[in-house]
């Protein structure tokens, strides 16, 4: 039986590919025969053309034999789905506008859809075997531990598995679980990327630096592509350091050099060996911070900027600055893994050492899959994100509530040729079959083209939402087999969409009564209502998305043009720092007077001076200050910034009382401070500010305010101005401020000759033009203003569009009583105003409902806006009349076509 | 169709057995289209006519059960023929299906000469 049917099979396909070859030999075939019973007749007489003839009738029908005969070698299947597929695309052809609209609202709908997933697509590490990587969070259930000031591992979430948890690891503990626990085949400790100076042969610039301890990479499963990576021995004891660079720094920084290995760079002041590198697409766990050079935990005190600060601490048990990842033993899983875990903890509470949890605290250690690394991204950017999604969610239904209502409206019109195919006795299955496979046509090419689109736009995402993010992470390269699933999905709904709409409307097609009525029977008057309220909805997204993205909008434009307080164009801000030197340890201050005298004298600048901080640069100081007399002294904390003489007319902070700053403010015992506004209203008032006595905390004698400035925002944008005192010093005098009377950055490499000629072992670690820190702090809201305007637009098109197909299919179906009307003496205006009411009823329903949605989704926006309300009227005012205008371009096509309808003409066709 | 000599009232066989009488027709060798229907009327003493649009279809068919296998070649008068010849396992559908005829019409026989 198999055989038989294999045989059978393998037939029909030679058959398939040599079809000619087919056809020729049945035409041959039956034409021997025809021959042979002609020359038979001839024989027994007959005239020639007589026989010839004689013998055809004998045959029968030729043709229709041959065609029976060719039916029984084809793959029918087949063969039909390929007919079916050119006569698909030859109905497409013939209809240029619907299957245009069709195929873009598709690819747009799903394009966007792939984005975002794929750009939420979670990848698991470039690394063998990721599922069995795991985290270690720590858990306590009253406060979180208590870790000494600032040392915790910060670049991991909190995941809400405990009423506290992170995953701050002190190396003892890390340690002790790494020996005594059994279900792991290693265990590294690691710590985030700390920005330090790396002097390469001359230059030294910052670099990211992480440190983590000698099995990381043989954890990871990591090969070097150069030379080694770090290995266990670099664990032990000080010694020689050495570090291991990314593939992008090596090509950045070394140039590629093949002979890198051995080349000696100083970290921070110490000497340290390069001894390998990396292969490419490695980016270590978190794809937003790569770093550029790996260094083992044992050189941390080394490499450290002062002995006491966060890098020297790493090693100490009451720090938690590193961060514990391990390899599960093959065909271990998580739980059987974890149940060592609280033995080893209690262990260590028992022996007495100097921990920063104890026992109340309940602490205990969680193990978290790290498949996909340290999901950064996720978790800062996740408000954005969900927004994201919904907004996309809504685009996707918009364009699929458009095509089924374009479908309806196109099935409608064809009735007539259905109906006359029905009658030319195409089965109705055969028809149905025919329908599919156009909705399979378009839905495939739609989908194809959406994923191509989506993919792209993943990228561009990414890129715009995290720059120099490592892009290699994401899924655009290796779309995972879940996004492709999620594809095939969207393309078959689509299918049945596409296929099902107009099979159920051809389903109901009765030939006789079709063709007798014009096809205006209609869908109908249910159908057309549905149509409306369909297209009224997307009108309302619309209107929400237009909304919405005005208000963002107007935020942007409110964060870019806000006044900080001071002027912000034309204002450089140069942070300078000096390199750092085990042997010949120096502080910016002994440069800061120099400096300020050289860079003032550059070309192009009209005035230079310093400060602890870059104003909006995201970075600020606090301190303590003492008001009133001893022993009743307030103590208050303010914000603080160290500043250089000339400081407030250089960045333009406008004086309201007392004077400017002067040189020999700069005089160790001399007592002047400035404060802003905020501090003197809230602190001095009630007396004159000048000579008010404030103690500042650490300072042995008391100062006076020698002048009071205007309120201004330094640190950011968004926060709130609180009391400032400005402490003129040249301690800590990083960032120097440039008024320049030409483009700031153009001074760039003349500011950096300046200071390499004060000193050579001073480093300049950025330039920064003031303006553009201030609109690089509103990025985030910059992307979801574009996004929003771009998904606003695409459903306002869309919304268009199905303003544009309902009343065209009206119009179509009105057209006899359109004419009747025009030749009872109705205008063309008439007409017109027949048609665009018809539009505005659609329009009013839709904003009705989009005003309603509206309100009801601000609240959601609340949280991005600045200076301006989700219920803002300016907005909602102009959302409204684009609106109205997008749907008066819509409906102005399909009403001057109804009032060039001609009575004659229309009348007779019926 | 097999058609009797008198046109309406034909000898209507039982379907299928159009089939048989082809495989028989090739028992002795191969034979292209046109020699099968000739042999099969000229055995039957003219009773039987196969109608080429029953004929052609039986040996695709047959051909595509693998029941046959097909050569093209030249004929006597020098004209490009396709010859059919019966395959190992037609060779054992026609012992099947004569043995078959043979107890059917026996059966039939005995039912119809009984008094």
């Amino acid at each position: 039986m198999l055989r038989e049917t294999l045989h059978e099979i393998r037939l029909r396909l030679r058959a398939l590919i040599h079809r000619r070859r087919l056809d020729r030999d049945l035409e041959d075939e039956l034409a021997f025969h025809l021959a042979m019973r002609a020359e038979k007749y001839r024989a027994a007489g007959v005239a020639p053309d007589e026989a010839q003839f004689a013998a055809h009738r004998r045959f029968g029908n030729v043709l229709s034999l041959k065609e029976a005969c060719r039916e029984l070698w084809t793959l029918n299947a087949v063969e039909r789905l390929a007919q079916d597929l050119r006569y698909a695309a030859r109905m497409l052809r013939r209809s240029p506008g619907f299957t245009a609209v069709a195929l873009a609202t598709l690819t747009l709908g799903v394009g966007a859809t792939t984005a975002v997933l794929a750009f939420l697509d979670v990848r698991p590490l470039p690394v063998p075997r990721p599922e069995e990587l795991v985290l270690l969070h720590w858990t306590t259930e009253t406060s979180t531990a208590g870790w000494d000031a600032a040392t915790t591992f910060s670049g991991c979430e909190n995941l809400h598995i405990a009423p506290f948890d992170d995953c701050s690891v002190p190396y003892p503990v890390y340690h002790a679980i790494r020996t005594h626990a059994r279900g792991f085949a290693g265990m590294a400790a690691f710590s985030r990327p700390y920005a330090l100076q790396v002097r390469v042969g001359d230059e030294t610039t910052l670099a990211d630096v992480q440190f983590a301890t000698g099995n990381y990479f043989s954890v990871l499963g990591v090969a070097p592509s150069l030379g080694r990576t770090l290995l266990p021995s670099d664990d032990e004891g000080p010694g020689e350091s050495v570090a291991v660079l990314s593939y992008r720094y090596w090509g950045d920084r070394f140039a590629a050099d093949p002979g890198v290995v051995g080349r000696p760079v100083v970290v921070n002041g110490a000497l340290v060996t390069v001894v390998g590198v990396l292969p490419e697409g490695f980016f270590g766990l978190d794809a937003t911070q790569v770093p550029a050079l790996w260094v083992p935990v044992h050189s941390a005190p080394r490499l450290a900027d002062k002995p006491d600060d966060i890098v020297a601490r790493m090693l100490r048990d009451r720090s938690g600055l590193l961060a514990a990842i391990g390899r599960l033993k093959p065909g271990v899983t998580i739980e059987e893994a974890g149940t060592d875990l609280p033995g080893i903890l209690n262990a260590m509470l028992d022996d007495g050492g100097e921990y920063p949890f104890k026992r109340e605290q309940r602490p205990g250690i969680a193990l978290v899959s790290a498949r996909s690394g340290l999901d950064a991204l996720r978790s800062f950017y996740g408000r954005p994100v969900r927004l994201l999604r919904g907004l996309v969610a809504l685009v996707l239904v918009v364009a699929w509530a458009n095509i089924a209502n374009l479908l309806l409206a196109r099935a409608s019109v064809r009735r007539r040729e259905i109906a006359v195919r029905l009658a030319l006795g195409v089965g109705r299955q055969r028809l149905l079959a025919q329908l599919l496979t156009e909705g399979l046509l378009l839905s495939v090419l739609g989908t194809a083209a959406g994923l191509v689109l989506g993919l792209l736009g993943s990228r561009i995402i990414a890129v715009l939402l995290v720059p120099g993010i490592e892009t290699g992470a994401f899924a655009w390269s290796r779309p995972s087999a879940s996004l492709l699933g999620l594809t095939a999905a969207l393309s078959l709904v689509t299918t049945v969409i596409f296929g099902l709409v107009p099979a159920w409307a051809a389903w109901r097609v009765a030939p006789g009564t079709d063709l007798h009525s014009g096809g205006s029977g209609a869908h109908g008057v249910r159908g057309t209502r549905v149509s409306r309220w369909v297209v009224s909805g997307e009108v309302g997204v619309a209107l929400v998305l237009l909304v919405g993205s005005g208000l963002l909008v107007r935020t942007v434009v409110n964060l870019v043009t806000f006044d900080p307080g001071f002027r912000s164009d034309h204002l450089l801000a140069v942070g300078v720092s000096p390199a750092l030197d085990r042997n010949h340890p120096s502080e910016i201050g002994e440069h800061a007077d120099l400096l300020r005298a050289r860079l003032q004298a550059l070309p192009g600048v009209r005035s230079a001076t310093w400060s602890s901080y870059a104003l909006l640069g995201q970075g600020k100081q606090m301190g303590i200050v003492f008001l009133g007399d001893e022993p009743n002294a307030r103590v208050e904390m303010v914000d603080w910034l160290n500043v250089g003489p000339a400081f407030f007319e250089t960045v333009e902070m406008p004086l309201l009382a007392g004077r400017h700053v002067r040189d020999s403010d700069m005089r160790a015992g001399s007592p002047a401070l400035w404060v802003n506004r905020a501090f003197a209203d809230r602190y001095l008032a009630g007396r004159g500010p000048i000579g008010a006595a404030v103690r500042l905390g650490g300072a042995p004698i008391p100062y006076e305010v020698a002048g009071v400035v205007a309120n201004a925002r330094y640190d950011s944008i968004r926060v709130d101005i609180k009391p400032t005192v400005y402490v003129p010093s040249r301690a800590q005098a990083g960032y120097f401020l440039l008024r320049t009377a030409i483009d700031p950055l153009a001074l760039g490499a003349d500011v950096r000759r300046t200071i390499g000629s004060v000193s050579p072992r001073l480093v300049v670690q950025e330039i920064k033009d003031t303006r553009l820190l201030m609109a690089a702090s509103a990025s985030e809201e910059r992307l979801l203003a574009s996004v929003s305007v771009g998904l606003g637009g695409l459903v306002l098109l869309l919304a268009g569009i199905g303003i544009y197909g309902v009343l065209s299919y009206s119009v179509t179906r009105r057209t006899s009583e359109i004419a009747v009307r025009m030749a009872l003496g109705a205008l063309r205006q008439d007409v017109l105003r027949l048609v665009f009411g018809e539009g505005l009823r659609v329009l009013g329903i839709g904003a009705a409902l989009g005003v309603l949605g509206a309100y009801w989704t601000g609240r959601f926006l609340k949280a991005f806006l600045f200076e301006v309300q989700p219920l803002d009227a300016v907005t909602y005012v102009g959302a409204t009349l684009v609106l109205v205008v997008a749907a008066g371009l819509a409906a102005y096509l399909p009403a001057a076509r109804a009032s060039r309808v001609d009575p004659l003409v229309a009348l007779r066709s019926e | 169709m097999v058609r009797g000599q008198g046109t309406d009232e034909a000898s209507d066989l039982l379907p299928g057995t159009l089939g048989m009488l082809v495989l028989k027709a090739l028992a002795r060798g191969p034979r292209h289209g046109y020699a099968i229907a000739e042999w099969i009327q000229e055995t039957s003493g003219d009773v039987l006519r196969v109608e080429e649009g029953a004929l052609y279809p039986a040996l695709h068919r047959l051909e595509l059960r693998g029941l046959l296998s097909a050569e093209w070649g030249t004929s006597d008068n020098n004209r490009r023929a396709k010859y059919y010849d019966l395959t190992a396992a037609g060779r054992k559908q026609l012992a099947a299906e004569t043995a078959q005829w043979r107890r059917l019409s026996g059966a039939i026989a005995q039912v119809m000469l009984s008094t």
